[in-house]
């Protein structure tokens, strides 16, 4: 299994790397700091991460950009979920209007929903 | 009326004059034509009765003639003895002879032959003629002896010379016949003697004939004139000779034309008369007529006048010349509530109040006003008429009475109208104008005088409002005054005037057009000076506007605080979490660690937040005249290394003495801000220049700063350039704070700030200052 984290905060991508690692140490961690590289690392690797961790506000190419990118190029095969730090009505008004999005995680994220999302993806892998 | 009854009988004669006239002509002219002919009768019947007389006349003289042939002969034929032989014939016929100075010569012709002749020299050639036997001679001599007389023949030619008439007598012995005894007398001689040659041929025409024995044929022996009528002629028949004399006067033949002199006389004596009697006729019956027509006149004024007074809508009296009533209309009673008797014994006087009348002056003027005391005691105004006239040597007045008490009371209540019209006008601040589009008459009210700034003294025309109209709205001012005179539909509007003093008036206007009666379209309306109003509904909607920009920013603030202060507390969540759950030291140093640079991160954020409500608390800042070429030359030196260590160049497009109103540390934080990320953003592979323009548009003085860097899609990113923490790059130092304060800092002194950018080939920053 492979976990896609795309966000330009460092210290949360540090945090969440850990985490990972707590639950499960066989699960391999790619990490971007903008949209627009995992994107390219998507569209080109036809991607084996089983899933993908988006942040909103991102230089370049920020999450919403990413989503359409995607959706437009017909990528699919990751579950991808949003993760952010806005509390804000209108984003997750927002999100609902993109049907690749399998959840939308508001920040911190735990050691909980972390396995929660890797359980379910495993169980749907199988 | 009656008198014209009486005179209808006696008047036929006198309405009929043509047929008079024709009748006097008819009988006149008869009579003269009765008396022409009469006299023409008797002038006829006396010209009969002259030539009678001549013809009695001459018949006597041939008698005589006749007679003594007759003695003549017998006295010849006495010569004849008892043998049948004439005795001393020559002697005899000798005696005779000189006894009858008219015989030519006489003849005894025994047996009918000639054989005793006298003179016989001059007559022997005719000597043994037998008379009964010649041809020219026998049956005239025949004819002697039938009517067994004297019978005279010829006249004929003799052999022997001369034109002559015999006259033959046949003798009878013992009841035998023996022969002739016959006188010859020349023909011209007998017409002498006669008197037939003196008859005057201017006078008479005549002609005598002889008719030959056994035959009718008449033979003209003397004839005066060719064209004699014998049907017209008097006749003298002498049998003797089988002669006939004709005669008559010889104007006979035109009898009408004698007496035409006095027929063209009675002619024209019974037209003149015709004429006369027409005219004498006809003057009576013209008079008649003209009285007709006066008498009718008469009547119908009478009637009307009657009509009029009684039924007139106003009051009329009638004043003798002590201003005693002597008569009045119904009007008048009806109005005045008087009967006749009431005022009969009162004088106009004492029933007309007159402010203006002097006591001895009596009804002085034809027009006045006054005031009438009716029964009742109230007071009319009335206007009186008056005329003058003189009736029997005496001066009589008609006066007629108009009530006008509602006249004037409706004057009243329109003057006060018109008062209170004024007022309101006035007050409102309303003015009024209207202009005749087809005489370009233009009237103003005092109001438009002043709202428009014109003075009262101006000549109007339809250029002065239009000069007074803002040019922004004069089109459209034009287009809708049309569009009003076309459709005729009124229309409300809003236009800008300029006054002399720079300053601008809104005014409302209310324009309509109609045609008037004389068929001129007329263009008029109100204006009203609403300025203060558009003012204050200006000022609320720039308060709208910044309500609602406030409002947004207030949103984007929340946004902020909701992501960016999050991301900060959800990290320390995390990071707590961790350890607490980590069980190694070193583990936990790290997140220690990790802990002190987010709350690096979280000051920093707090930091910015604060500068933005600071900013947005100053909403309106400061504002201050600052010279732009002063403030880029501080930012100038302020970057000077970075300017010299990356080798831009900077060209600078401002004209010295450009002075902005605005927050001058503000300005500087915006121009440093834009110039820093010029360079900060440049393109290494290019020589990096930026360039410093300034221009001006109506509203705004706007800075130009132009790079070749780098450039942003701005495709993408136009929602979030001015965001909070919206960073476009990975460089490590972009915060994506500066262009989100930059932007704050310019709206909160009314400016703005336009990006124009194409990647790779740099950006364009327009920053506009409020003039």
């Amino acid at each position: 299994m492979e976990i896609c984290i795309v966000d330009d905060d460092k210290v949360y991508q540090l945090l969440t790397k850990k985490l990972i690692q707590r639950i499960d140490e066989n699960i391999s961690i790619k990490t971007f700091f903008n949209g627009e590289d995992a994107y390219k690392y998507f569209s080109e690797n036809q991607s084996r991460s089983n899933v993908l961790l988006l942040d909103i506000n991102m230089p370049k190419m920020n999450g919403w950009e990413f989503l359409e990118h995607l959706e437009q190029d017909g990528i699919e095969n990751a579950n991808i979920y949003l993760a952010t730090s806005s509390i804000a009505y209108s984003d997750l008004e927002k999100a609902k209007q993109y049907n690749s999005l399998k959840g939308y995680l508001i920040k911190p994220i735990t050691k909980e929903k972390l396995l929660k999302i890797t359980q379910l993806t495993k169980i749907e892998s199988n | 009326m009656s008198l014209i009854n009486s005179q209808d009988k006696s008047n036929w004669f006198y309405r009929h004059p043509y047929l008079l006239a024709v009748l006097s002509f008819s009988v006149i002219f008869s009579l003269t034509i009765l008396i022409a002919e009469k006299e023409m009768v008797i002038n006829t019947e006396k010209e009969h009765k002259e030539s009678q007389k001549i013809l009695a006349e001459i018949e006597d003289k041939i008698n005589e003639v006749f007679k003594s042939s007759y003695v003549t002969t017998l006295s010849l034929a006495l010569t004849i003895d008892d043998k049948g032989e004439p005795k001393n014939f020559e002697y005899v016929a000798e005696k005779l002879f000189e006894a009858n100075k008219n015989i030519d010569a006489l003849e005894l012709l025994p047996g009918g032959v000639v054989k005793y002749i006298y003179p016989y020299e001059n007559n022997k050639n005719a000597l043994g003629l037998d008379v009964l036997k010649h041809e020219s001679s026998r049956e005239e001599s025949i004819k002697a002896i039938d009517v067994a007389k004297i019978y005279f023949a010829g006249p004929i030619n003799l052999k022997e010379g001369g034109y002559v008439i015999i006259g033959r007598l046949p003798i009878y012995t013992e009841g035998k016949f023996w022969g002739y005894s016959a006188i010859i007398i020349d023909f011209k001689n007998f017409l002498e003697i006669s008197g037939i040659n003196n008859l005057k041929k201017e006078e008479f025409s005549y002609a005598f004939t002889k008719t030959k024995p056994n035959s009718e044929e008449r033979k003209y022996l003397v004839k005066s004139g060719e064209n004699f009528d014998i049907s017209k002629a008097e006749k003298l028949v002498i049998e003797d000779a089988d002669w006939v004399l004709y005669l008559h006067k010889n104007n006979l033949s035109i009898p009408y034309l004698a007496s035409s002199p006095f027929i063209i006389f009675g002619f024209f004596l019974a037209l003149g008369f015709a004429i006369l009697t027409y005219f004498l006729l006809k003057k009576p019956l013209q008079l008649q007529k003209y009285i007709k027509i006066q008498a009718r006149k008469l009547l119908d004024s009478e009637l009307k006048y009657k009509a009029i007074f009684q039924e007139a809508g106003m009051g009329i009296i009638y004043l003798d010349d002590h201003e005693n009533f002597l008569e009045v209309n119904t009007e008048f009673l009806n109005s005045s509530g008087y009967r006749f008797c009431d005022i009969a014994k009162l004088k106009f006087s004492d029933i007309i109040i007159q402010s203006d009348r002097k006591e001895e002056k009596r009804l002085p003027l034809n027009k006045f006003e006054a005031k009438l005391i009716c029964k009742n005691l109230e007071k009319k105004e009335v206007r009186i008429t008056k005329s003058s006239f003189k009736v029997n040597h005496k001066n009589t007045h008609i006066l007629l009475l108009e009530d006008i008490t509602s006249l004037k009371e409706s004057e009243n209540s329109l003057r006060e109208l018109s008062l209170r019209m004024e007022m309101a006008i006035r007050l409102s601040g309303l003015g009024y104008w209207e202009w005749n589009t087809n005489t370009n008459e233009i009237v103003w009210s005092e109001n438009t005088y002043k709202i428009f700034g014109v003075a009262k003294t101006t000549q109007l025309t339809s250029q002065t409002s239009l000069e007074r109209i803002h040019e922004d709205d004069v089109e459209e001012y034009k287009k809708i005054m049309k569009t009003c005179l076309n459709t005729k539909k009124g229309k409300t509007f809003e236009v800008r005037l300029k006054k002399d003093n720079g300053e601008k008036l809104h005014v409302l206007n209310r324009s309509e057009s109609y045609q008037d009666k004389d068929g001129n379209l007329i263009l008029k309306g109100i204006v009203l000076d609403i300025t203060q109003k558009k003012e204050t509904l200006i000022n609320l909607q720039h308060s709208y506007q910044t309500v609602v920009e406030q409002n947004e920013r207030l949103l984007n603030f929340s946004y902020i605080v909701s992501h960016n202060l999050r991301s900060h507390s959800s990290n320390i969540q995390s990071i707590v979490q961790l350890i607490k759950e980590l069980e190694t030291y070193e583990e936990k140093q790290e997140m220690f660690g990790l802990l002190a640079e987010v709350a690096v991160s979280l000051n920093d954020t707090l930091t910015d937040l604060n500068e933005v409500i600071h900013i947005q608390k100053n909403n309106g800042g400061i504002g201050e005249d600052v010279e732009l070429k002063f403030v880029l030359n501080r930012i100038k030196n302020i970057l000077r290394r970075e300017i010299k260590t990356h080798n831009i160049s900077i060209k600078e497009h401002i004209p010295s003495g450009v002075i902005l109103h605005f927050n001058a540390a503000y300005l500087e934080s915006v121009i440093l801000n834009i110039v820093s990320n010029a360079i900060k953003y440049r393109d290494p592979n290019k020589n990096s220049e930026i360039i410093l323009n300034y221009k001006e548009d109506e509203k705004y003085k706007i800075l130009e700063i132009k790079d070749n860097g780098i450039g942003m899609d701005l495709e993408s990113n136009k929602n979030q350039i001015f965001g909070m923490y919206e960073t476009f790059t990975d460089f490590k130092n972009s915060r994506g704070i500066g262009l989100f304060v930059s932007n704050n800092q310019m709206e909160a002194l009314g400016g703005k700030i336009e990006i124009e950018s194409t990647l790779n080939k740099g950006s364009v920053f327009r920053l506009y200052f409020k003039k």
